[in-house]
């Protein structure tokens, strides 16, 4: 009697165990909708810097690194690499068997076609080319690059997703040549390929079959990849509330672009589960000091005095769990995380914000202040700003415009003093778009240029944090931008999505739908 | 009548003409420029002027008019510059969506307005026409934007009848049974106008049936329906028609609202979206046929008054 209570037992316990595993095991199959504000303006993810492109993109497309989920970036398509002593010559061992969504094996002359498009073409194509002397193509698994200077970046700027250096096929890339690739024609090495685009309907991806994954481990964008979702459409809505309706209907399983006040409403609904994204972005003032009267550091300096965060960051992005009140330009969670300089940032200081107003000899000449209403943080953290500004006694011109008339207008720079943006915390300081000079607020500082040219050519890293923390202390000194602080974006999806939110899959910049799946 | 339509669709040219300088030129004023939309935020201001120069922004304005209108004769309108696909096909793609969602919507107007205000004007001060009455100032009152964020959440999110927004072609799998994503906007379409439609056909049957030959109508003991579906209804019906046609139009552009609230693929939406991106082809394009149905419609109105109105002759 006593043995079969045991074997019945035990019995049971297996069963209830292998159930246990069963639902947490990986399933294949399944539709995932996912609910995007917008239409992308196309799917070659090379030629753009549209998120919009990058996350429907990079489901497609692989590069030679990728990101992983610290930003660091790592061999994906490559699979060793070596730096000669000099730093001036970086060889590439490709993966052997990579598969093209055509079946073709992707060699070398794939890649070498690839990153000469990417050079001479694409939006990210400047960040290599200056320090790009010519790329061969040895034998079928190698690529040399050979640099005109040492590149600190070199692997960080190959990893870059948004904009990405994407391997295509020879014969695309140099059919395409610096026009964007066709969706139809938009051939990658990715988990999922391309199906159907139908504007303002879906744009649809499925899994491709012969997909030859990294072997290993997965960690972010980067490593081992499985495609267990059959289908990933992506379907333009452009209503936040519809989105959330939808995804609380069941019509989509994920949306994006979802306001800060609605975060509390997901958090506690038991049947979706809301996604924060690490590491986290960063809203900011920038100023124009090429033209105006913020072309004076000193009146720079004491608008950046006056400012207290905290009721910026809270009007903007509501929840707590949204934002942190920080002045390092990169976040906790990046190796790049620093405080030098940042006793500056915060100080909520009017009397000293008008002490050195005075200094600068400011007369209350009006400050003419550019925002939008298509990003409802940004009109909301300018609003917020602005009042305290006035407070201090200085003379704001808010003028409210549509995004794409702050583009057009903020290249002009007789036309504006501050405007208000903001950005994705990229894998490397090299790579942070406001320190181009083509960046509308012009800055040309020669301490600037000295200080991005040192830290881009040194391959070190324990040199590099420390020019980095020098740069840090000029960049508050200076106040070429104002960083208001963290903002942890985030995402909603249906409790049905499994794998996401996982230390090897953790909720990134763009979302990315392989190594997870549904259980419905 | 035949020489009066040719005379009013030859009319119709300087109209369309005037339409075409205008569209284009108010594109052209907007600031913005499609290139930086196309390369994304990150790109060169080199590399934003070379694209500018690539698709022929950066010549003086009346070239470009003069280059598109040509080319527009010739029954070609030009690329979008954010799809890279003709404008034909591009607006082509979203007509399935705005002609079934206009029918739709103009199906509610009708079937609920007409004999709304019918029914209202023959019961007068009753508690019927109160009810009508009131509701229809609520129709009439309620954003659009409001009511099918309302509808959605009721019939949709709550009671599961409907699916919240979208619609694939019924051409696609699903077929026919892919309208049911279009109710809940038809209604949202219809309603505010169903409420207008309810009180213009009220005053105007209210008017008639004070008229003398309604009095001796029913003095000669015809029956109540007859006298008002085929003596007052009738005689009613050129405001009626009026209102119709332009609510035909009005739910073309009201679906600008709808569309973008249920997620629909519509030529409202394609408005709205390529205004945001400058994507200036498709915008006019878009202006150029909504106003050669306006101006159609208006056509089609005024020959209908000649054929239910004998005394209309042209």
């Amino acid at each position: 009697m006593f043995k079969k209570v045991v074997l019945g037992l035990t019995l049971v316990l297996l069963v209830t165990g292998l159930v246990g595993l069963a639902q947490d095991a990986p399933k294949y199959g399944g539709t995932l909708k996912v609910a995007i504000f917008d239409e992308s303006p196309m799917l070659d993810m090379s030629m753009t810097t549209a998120d919009l492109c990058t996350l429907i993109g990079h489901h497609v497309f692989e590069g030679l690194f990728e990101d992983d989920g610290n930003l660091e970036p790592k061999p994906h398509l490559v699979d060793t690499y070596e730096m000669s002593n000099d730093g001036l010559l970086a060889t590439l061992h490709l993966r052997h068997g990579v598969l093209f969504h055509n079946g073709k094996e992707m060699t070398s002359e794939d890649v070498l076609a690839s990153l000469n498009r990417f050079i001479d073409y694409t939006p990210r194509g400047p960040l290599l080319a200056p320090f790009l002397d010519h790329i061969a193509a040895p034998d079928a698994y190698t690529i040399e690059l050979y640099l005109s200077q040492p590149c600190g970046a070199l692997t960080a700027i190959l990893a870059f997703t948004n904009g990405g250096a994407i391997i295509v096929p020879k014969e695309i890339a140099e059919a395409a040549g610096d026009e964007p690739i066709a969706p139809e024609n938009c051939i990658g090495t990715g988990p999922y390929e391309f199906d159907e685009w139908l504007p303002g309907r879906h744009l649809r991806l499925v899994r491709f079959d012969d997909y030859v994954s990294r072997s290993g481990e997965a960690f972010g964008y980067w490593g081992a990849r499985t495609a267990y979702l059959d289908v990933i459409e992506f379907i333009p809505v452009p209503e936040v509330g519809t989105r959330v309706a939808g995804l609380e209907a069941g019509t989509y399983d994920y949306a994006t672009e979802i306001s800060a006040d609605l975060f509390d409403q997901l958090d506690s609904n038991s049947g979706l589960q809301t996604l924060v994204v690490n590491p986290a972005s960063y809203p900011y003032y920038i100023f124009n000091t090429k033209e105006g009267i913020m072309a004076n550091v000193k009146m720079r300096q004491a608008i950046l005095a006056a400012l207290d965060m905290e009721p910026i960051m809270r009007a903007a992005f509501g929840p707590e769990a949204l934002w942190d009140i920080s002045g390092s330009i990169y976040p906790p969670s990046t190796i790049w995380y620093s405080d030098a300089g940042t006793e500056l940032y915060n100080q909520a200081n009017p009397e000293r914000a008008r002490q050195l107003a005075a200094e600068a000899g400011y007369n209350g000449e009006p400050i003419r202040f550019m925002t939008t209403t298509s990003y409802k943080f940004m009109y909301d953290m300018a609003l917020v700003g602005v009042q305290q500004l006035e407070d201090a006694g200085f003379n704001i011109d808010l003028q409210v415009y549509d995004w794409a008339t702050v583009v057009s207008r903020r290249v002009q720079p007789a036309l504006w003093d501050i405007f208000t943006t903001n950005d994705a915390t990229v894998g490397d300081p090299s790579i942070v778009c406001w320190l181009s000079d083509a960046y509308p607020g012009w800055w040309t500082e020669p301490e600037k240029y000295r200080l991005v040219e040192e830290i881009t050519a040194t391959v070190d890293f324990e040199t590099r944090f420390e020019i980095w923390e020098e740069f840090q202390e000029f960049f508050w000194d200076q106040v070429y931008l104002i960083r208001l602080g963290d903002y942890y974006d985030y995402y909603a999806a249906t409790a049905d999505l499994k794998g996401v939110g996982t230390d090897s899959h953790p909720v990134m910049k763009y979302c990315y739908f392989w190594n997870v799946w549904l259980d419905k | 009548m035949g020489t009066y339509i040719v005379r009013r669709v030859l009319g119709l040219i300087p109209a369309m003409l005037l339409v075409s300088v205008v569209a284009f030129m108010f594109m052209h004023f907007i600031p913005g420029n499609p290139a930086a939309v196309r390369l994304g935020p990150s790109a060169t201001t080199e590399q934003i002027e070379r694209l500018t120069e690539k698709m022929g922004l950066n010549e003086p304005v009346y070239i470009q008019f003069e280059r598109w209108f040509w080319q527009v004769l010739q029954g070609d309108f030009g690329e979008s510059l954010f799809f890279q696909q003709s404008v034909l096909s591009v607006i082509g793609s979203r007509a399935e969506t705005s002609i079934l969602l206009a029918t739709l919507g103009m199906m509610v107007v009708v079937l609920v307005g007409l004999p709304l205000g019918v029914i209202s004007a023959v019961r007068r001060n009753t508690w019927i026409d109160q009810v009508s009455l009131t509701v229809s100032f609520l129709g009439a009152g309620i954003p659009d934007f409001w009511l099918g964020l309302l509808l959605m959440l009721v019939f949709a999110v709550t009671l599961g009848w409907f699916p919240t927004s979208g619609f694939p072609s019924v051409f696609a799998e699903g077929g026919i049974a892919n309208l049911r994503y279009l109710v809940l906007p038809a209604l949202t379409l219809g309603i505010p106008n169903a409420a207008l439609l309810t009180r213009l056909t009220r005053s105007s049957m209210l008017e008639i049936l004070s008229l003398d030959y309604i009095s001796t109508a029913k003095a000669k003991g015809l029956p109540q329906r007859t006298v008002i579906l085929k003596h007052a209804l009738r005689n009613c019906a050129i405001p009626v028609i009026t209102t119709i046609a332009f609510t035909l139009v009005i739910l073309m552009a009201q679906a600008v609202v709808t569309e973008s609230v249920f997620a629909l693929p519509g030529i409202g939406r394609l408005v709205i979206s390529s205004v945001l991106r400058r994507d200036y082809p498709v915008l006019q394009g878009v202006l150029l046929l909504t106003a050669f149905l306006y101006l159609f419609v208006n056509l089609l109105a005024d020959v209908a008054y000649g054929l239910l109105d004998p005394r209309i002759r042209y």
